[in-house]
């Protein structure tokens, strides 16, 4: 490819040098733009064919200086750009230190006939600043050099040049001769007839009001999430380009006098898209607590203002982050194909950069990669990133380019196929690793790493497997248990009903309380007869258990005696609870039915009650022992 | 099978397997959420000062390997001496963070360096939680591990150290001081080499991290002459100090700090001579066993006579030949508070070295001061060998940490354990009486009914009656009432800890102190002064240039500058110091000499008169003055900058040596012509409430090269030396 470009070159430059001679621009009309932090030169051109043939090349050339640090040159006929290549060798009379480009036609002129065309170069960091180094407040003067004719290797019959300057504060130009100065105007109107590469030095030397922002580096990454989201990451060093700051900085002269600012600037203002959201603005020491956002329906407004304000030669980095919705920024295409169409560049206001790096991160399994890129002069290159959960890394495509103005924030596009499974792995991968991780410990916990298979450890499983079954058996120790606290407050509730009729006040406060009590119990009238029968009933209840204990309690006989021996005798005491309970209930109730006040009968029974219920408990707390062994 | 499983569920003892796992995750997420009040209130930024050297150091580390760490020599601070790091750093938190961040990159994790050093505090403090619930059980029962580690996890004496962002060493040696001393309680009680030696490796951990492992080899030979004392001296203890000794003592010599030190300083003397004396104790034993006992009573008093005799007489002929190194000023401080007032100013110059007041004490463990003597108690009533660790920890920790505030951190464990085991032994006595079922409750309603108007002596009377007549040994009355009361109790101060904890960590404990905010909502003010400058520092100067400041913000200079400095926080060389601050005291032309012999280019100084952030370097003069008189007596006189009426001042008043001094010219430049408050004179210091004496001044050999925008920060250039007078 690259072999081939300098064929076309070298074929381009013979045709050039042979084609010098071929137009006469008739008429030259110089613009030299320097109101802004970069210099823009618009030459309008009239030239005339004068040639034995029909013409599609025009050369265009600048001197070396300036030809160097051109950003931006387009050819223009009737608004229309044409296509510029650089001439590798400058065409032949053409004196030292000169570039040229070459400009190919769309459609060529004929024979005789005239092209009216505007040839525009934008030009950054070609301000010299002089004196190099100003004190705090001082104005800043810089020099701009360029050559005063036309550069051209063809003849140029009639030119005039003009330099438009930010401020009427001009020191000096020359030549002195032929130019004016009106305003913020310099102006050589009439230079006459000149023959090709007519060259004389223009110098201009003025005041310029403007801080020169320049980013000397950038760096975006842009990340595509298929999950939703666009990341993007600037990373910029920016620098204050004008003349050096000397001497001291006072922040009393920078925050009250008036010109303490001039030569500085505190901030840059950025245009992020609308749907920009999760804003980040740091640097390597941690987050910078000043800026400022403003949204609105067409963009994001960003105000970064820096950590310190910039005097001259003075330069600080910092980062911009933020997130976009894949939502008009990545579209679907034909044959499951995708583009991503993003900005090359920054959105920042006034600033030019030196050296701009975007790199763009595609999902892991990403491929058929292509880049649709705005300017021929990219450089593309790859890369991998691992980040979370990547195993293969991201494919990362990194353009890069040098001396960018705002203007060349053009969009640029990617295409590249990627599928739900690849989407897909990343959960997956998750998952797996987790269920690995499960079945890992599911499998230690079920694997035994004894070393010897002693009598001892023969004794612990057999004890552990007893201590499950006795677990089991809990279950029906908690039934009793409920069974003996239900007996008692039966108990406890049947000395209420004579009472009752004794003091109506308190009866009806123990009515209220007898309501949450058992069905049986709770039927208004508590008589001796319903206590029989719900005891019967409780204790009806009991026997099917009764059975499945007695099975329960046989294996727990084989695996451990003494487990066993524990937990029969502490079934063996809840039949004696039981047979205490019901003895109370009996006692209570023929008190009862003998007509014995309720308050003598409980205070009669209150010993054997309190006994009985300590019993329980201490019984329910031996039953808990047991279960845990 | 299902059935079964579902059983297995919902048994007790998987409920309470599931209930405790439970409360130990929710205790882990608590103390590494409530640490987390600085990171969302600010940012995740690594805070004050110590905390940015552990930062530098571990991006060392992890750039450019272990070895180069190990052997790091830095250049750029203690211009032109220089630094052994390697040497003279605890690496303990730089390997812990490094080995983090190493396996969260293994394993594809995109996170940041810093981001890892800001929640290692937050991440160790859970860890130290689980370790207070592992000695909480090994001193009393699972309960009491459970209380532990939950007050653990929130107590501000430790949240101090701790929050995101604090990157020190505190926040992991800690963690590594429970574990050790966890550690060794268990092998105390199971006797076996391999949990000594797991102690041991703790210790090891412990003596990586933070200069106070000298603490825990000094409690544990304590501990062991307590059990001695108190007849409780056993086979199991032998094995486990011995094995403690050796092993542990091997392993901290691998720390470069440490090395030999560790046998030949008199700081580790008990853990040494214990050692010796348990080897004898044995042999003793040993004899006993085989001789007679008039053969035994014979040889024992010469034996011990001669023994001790040697081990002293070979302690003072080593110390006096140089071989053992006595005991360093802050040692000396622990036992005599009053020592380093007296001798070493610099140590007394630093907040977190003055004695502790009360109030820090309520503020630091607020209910656990008053749990603490219940928990001595419980301990004493109930005494186990680790109850008596905990006992012995505990009064020597509460010791020292009324010397130094500082050591607050090593009281808050063993105020957190005996506190834990005051709470869950109150617990366990009175919430068995919650679920009792009162007896006469038909009895008393009747009573109540029926003798309304009488009061509630007589049902009180009824009672106590039916309980006599029961027989037996009566239980106190209101026995549910009484349980409910003090269940209340304890959850409300239970409650009350944990919103004070809360509220200390986020009003007191959660400041980065690099950035200031002041104010709520739409008056929220940042002073970001610090960094505006530091960074104005790394970009904008020449990249060997050196700044002098005072010591304090060394650290955080060549952290975040990455400048070098003539002095910093590790404050190694009390000259050096000195020499900075005769400099700062001294006129603009002595200074500059100074300045001139230490290569000097940038002169720092922070100010707070205009913002009233007040500890700036105004507040701190005077330590510069007494630490610089302290060498250089024949120049700086603390009298000379008290004014005639015996006050330190900058206003009316001020003597002209403080007027001329570099530190006054610094700070005071330009401030003449400032307004700083309505309705009063310009030049009106913020932070003093004064008029500063003198305004307009020209500054001769320096010049002011950056001003942070509230004026906390400035930077003056070192002039060069002036052409020659042209002719």
């Amino acid at each position: 490819m690259s072999r081939l470009c300098t064929v076309l070159v070298l074929a381009a430059c013979l045709v050039a040098s042979a084609a010098a001679a071929d137009f006469v621009v008739e008429n030259a009309s110089r613009r030299i733009n320097l109101k802004n932090t970069w210099a823009k030169a618009i030459d309008t051109l009239k030239a005339k064919n004068t040639g034995g043939s029909d013409l599609s090349n025009f050369v265009v050339c600048y001197p070396e200086s300036i030809a160097s640090r051109i950003a931006v040159l387009k050819v223009l006929i009737k608004k229309e750009k044409q296509e510029v290549a650089p001439l590798q060798q400058a065409p032949q009379g053409a004196p030292a230190g000169v570039s040229c480009y070459q400009a190919t036609f769309k459609s060529t002129v004929k024979k005789g006939a005239t092209v009216d065309l505007d040839v525009v170069a934008t030009v950054t960091g070609v301000f010299k600043p002089n004196p190099a180094k100003i004190a705090q407040g001082e104005k800043q003067y810089v020099e701009y050099y360029d050559n005063l004719y036309l550069l051209s290797p063809y003849e140029v019959t009639e030119q005039s040049s003009t330099v438009l300057l930010p401020t009427s504060d001009v020191r000096s130009f020359s030549p002195q001769d032929g130019g004016s100065k009106s305003g913020s105007k310099v102006s050589y109107a009439a230079l006459g007839k000149q023959g090709p590469w007519a060259v004389q030095q223009l110098k201009v030397h003025f005041h310029h009001d403007k801080p020169f922002k320049r980013v000397n580096s950038l760096v975006r990454e842009i990340e595509v999430s298929h999950w939703g989201n666009i990341y993007v990451e600037e990373t910029y060093e920016i620098q204050n380009a004008g003349s050096q700051h000397t001497g001291k900085f006072s922040r009393l002269t920078y925050a009250h006098s008036p010109d303490g600012k001039t030569n500085s600037f505190p901030d840059v203002k950025a245009h992020l898209p609308a749907a920009a959201h999760s804003l980040y603005y740091k640097d390597i020491i941690g987050n910078i607590s000043s800026s400022d956002t403003t949204h609105t329906s067409r963009e994001t407004l960003i105000e970064v203002r820096l950590r310190y304000p910039l005097m001259g030669g003075w330069k600080t980095d910092f980062t911009l982050g933020y997130s976009v919705p894949l939502e008009g920024f990545l579209y679907r295409r034909p044959k499951g194909k995708l583009r991503l169409l993003m900005d090359l560049s920054t959105s920042f206001d006034d600033v030019w950069v030196e050296q701009l790096t975007t790199r763009v991160v595609l999902p892991e399994g990403a491929k058929h990669i292509k880049a649709t890129l705005p300017f021929a002069d990219i450089q593309q290159s790859w890369d991998k990133k691992f980040t979370y959960l990547d195993t293969a890394g991201r494919p990362v495509l990194v353009l890069s380019k040098s001396n960018v103005v705002p203007e060349q924030n053009k969009p640029f596009a990617v295409d590249y196929s990627f599928t739900f499974t690849g989407m897909m792995r990343e959960p997956l991968l998750l998952i797996s690793v987790f269920a690995a991780f499960f079945a890992a410990v599911a499998l230690y916990n079920r694997l035994d790493f004894t070393i010897t298979r002693d009598e001892k450890w023969q004794e612990g499983q057999a004890h552990d497997k007893a201590l499950g079954l006795i677990q089991s058996l809990t279950e029906y120790w908690d039934r009793e248990a409920d069974v003996l606290d239900r007996l008692v407050r039966l108990a406890h509730s049947i000395s209420n009903r004579p009472s009752a009729d004794a003091a109506p006040a308190s009866r009806q406060a123990l009515e209220a309380e007898l309501r949450p009590l058992d069905e049986q119990a709770a039927g208004g009238c508590v008589s001796a007869l319903v206590v029989t029968a719900s005891r019967q009933a409780l204790e009806a209840e009991l026997r099917p258990l009764d059975e499945q204990s007695k099975a329960l309690l046989s294996q727990v006989e084989a695996l451990s005696p003494k487990l066993a021996a524990a937990a029969r005798n502490h079934g063996d005491k809840s039949k004696v609870l039981l047979g205490r309970a019901a003895k109370l209930l009996s006692d209570k109730s023929d008190l009862i039915k003998k007509d014995v006040a309720a308050h003598e009968a409980s205070a009669k029974l209150a010993g054997a009650t309190r006994q009985l219920e300590e019993a329980i408990r201490e019984w329910v707390d031996e039953g808990a022992k047991l279960a845990q062994g | 099978m299902i059935q079964s499983f579902i059983k297995r569920l919902f048994s007790p003892k998987s409920q309470e397997l599931v209930l405790r796992l439970s409360i130990l995750a929710l205790v882990y997420l608590y103390a590494f959420s409530i640490r987390l009040f600085s990171v969302l209130r600010y940012e995740s930024v690594i805070h004050e000062f110590d905390p940015y050297f552990n930062y530098r150091s571990t991006i060392k580390l992890v750039t450019e390997g272990f070895h180069e760490f190990w052997n790091w020599f830095d250049s750029d601070s203690w211009y032109p001496l220089g630094r052994v790091v390697g040497g003279t750093v605890y690496p303990g938190i730089m390997i812990t963070a490094a080995a983090m961040y190493k396996v969260l990159t293994s394993m594809s994790a995109w996170v940041q360096l810093r981001d890892v050093c800001v929640f290692t505090g937050p991440f160790f403090a859970g860890n130290t939680a689980l370790i207070a619930y592992l000695f909480g059980c090994e001193l009393k029962d699972r309960g009491t591990g459970l209380v532990a580690a939950a007050l653990m996890a929130v107590v501000p004496g430790y949240i101090s150290r701790s929050v995101a962002g604090s990157y020190d060493n505190e926040a992991v040696a800690i963690f590594a001081l429970l574990a050790t001393f966890y550690l060794f309680v268990r092998s105390v009680r199971l006797g076996t080499v391999s949990s000594a030696a797991l102690a041991a490796f703790a210790y090891l951990y412990m003596a990586a991290s933070w200069g106070a492992y000298v603490f825990i080899s000094n409690l544990i030979p304590l501990y062991v002459l307590v059990m001695i004392a108190i007849r409780r001296y056993h086979r199991r203890l032998y094995v486990a100090y011995t094995t403690f000794w050796a092993i542990g003592g091997l392993l901290a010599m691998q720390v470069r700090f440490i090395g030999s030190n560790h046998v030949t300083s008199h700081e580790l003397l008990s853990f040494n001579v214990v050692w010796l004396g348990l080897q004898a104790w044995e042999l003793l034993m040993w004899l006993k066993a085989r001789t007679t006992t008039a053969q035994f009573a014979r040889a024992i008093g010469t034996t011990i006579i001669t023994a001790v005799g040697a081990v002293v007489g070979g302690v003072v002929l080593l110390t006096l030949t140089g071989k053992m190194t006595p005991w360093t000023g802050r040692f000396w401080t622990l036992l005599d508070p009053t020592y380093a007032k007296k001798y070493i100013p610099i140590i007394a110059s630093v907040s977190e070295h003055q004695p502790t007041t009360w109030s820090t004490y309520v503020f630091d463990v607020h209910l656990l001061v008053f749990g603490a003597p219940a928990g001595l108690y419980f301990c004493f009533k109930s005494l186990r060998d680790s109850q008596l660790f905990l006992i012995t920890f505990a009064l020597t920790a509460i010791y020292f940490s009324g010397i130094m505030i500082r050591l607050m951190l090593v009281a808050a464990p063993a105020f957190v354990l005996l506190g834990a085991i005051a709470v869950s032994t109150t617990l366990y006595t009175y919430t068995a009486h919650l679920w009792e079922v009162e007896p006469v409750e038909g009895d008393a309603a009747a009573s109540t009914a029926a003798a309304a108007a009488a009061g509630p002596t007589p049902v009180k009377k009824s009672k106590s009656k039916s309980a006599s007549k029961s027989g037996g040994f009566a239980p106190l009355p209101y026995r549910r009432e009484t349980a409910i009361l003090v269940c209340a109790l304890v959850m409300f101060g239970l409650v009350s800890y944990s919103r004070h904890c809360n509220w200390v960590t986020s009003e007191a404990y959660s400041s980065p102190s690099i950035v200031l905010i002041s104010g709520w909502g739409p008056y929220r003010m940042v002073l970001d002064d610090f960094r505006e400058a530091y960074y104005w520092l790394r970009h904008n100067t020449a990249p060997d240039a050196r700044i002098m400041s005072w010591w304090d913000y060394g650290y955080q200079i060549t952290s975040m500058a990455n400048r070098t400095v003539i002095v910093d926080n590790n404050t190694w060389n009390n000259t050096h110091i000195a020499t900075v601050g005769r400099a700062m005291s001294s006129n603009e032309s002595a200074a500059y000499e100074i300045m001139r012999q230490l290569d000097v280019d940038y002169v720092l100084v922070i100010f707070g008169g205009l913002s009233g952030y007040s500890s700036d370097d105004i507040n701190k003069f005077l330590w510069m003055v007494r630490i610089g008189g302290g060498v250089y007596k024949d120049h700086v006189q603390e009298k000379d900058f008290i004014s005639e009426s015996g006050e330190y001042t900058i206003a009316e008043g001020a003597t002209p040596t403080m007027l001329d001094s570099l530190m006054y010219k610094a700070s005071f430049y330009d401030f003449g012509n400032v307004m700083t408050e309505q309705s009063k004179p310009t030049g009106w210091d913020r932070v003093r409430q004064k008029e500063i004496a003198r305004k307009h001044y020209e500054l001769d050999h320096i010049q002011e090269a950056f001003t942070s925008e509230h004026w906390i920060v400035r930077i003056f250039s070192v002039k060069d030396l002036a052409n020659r007078a042209e002719r």
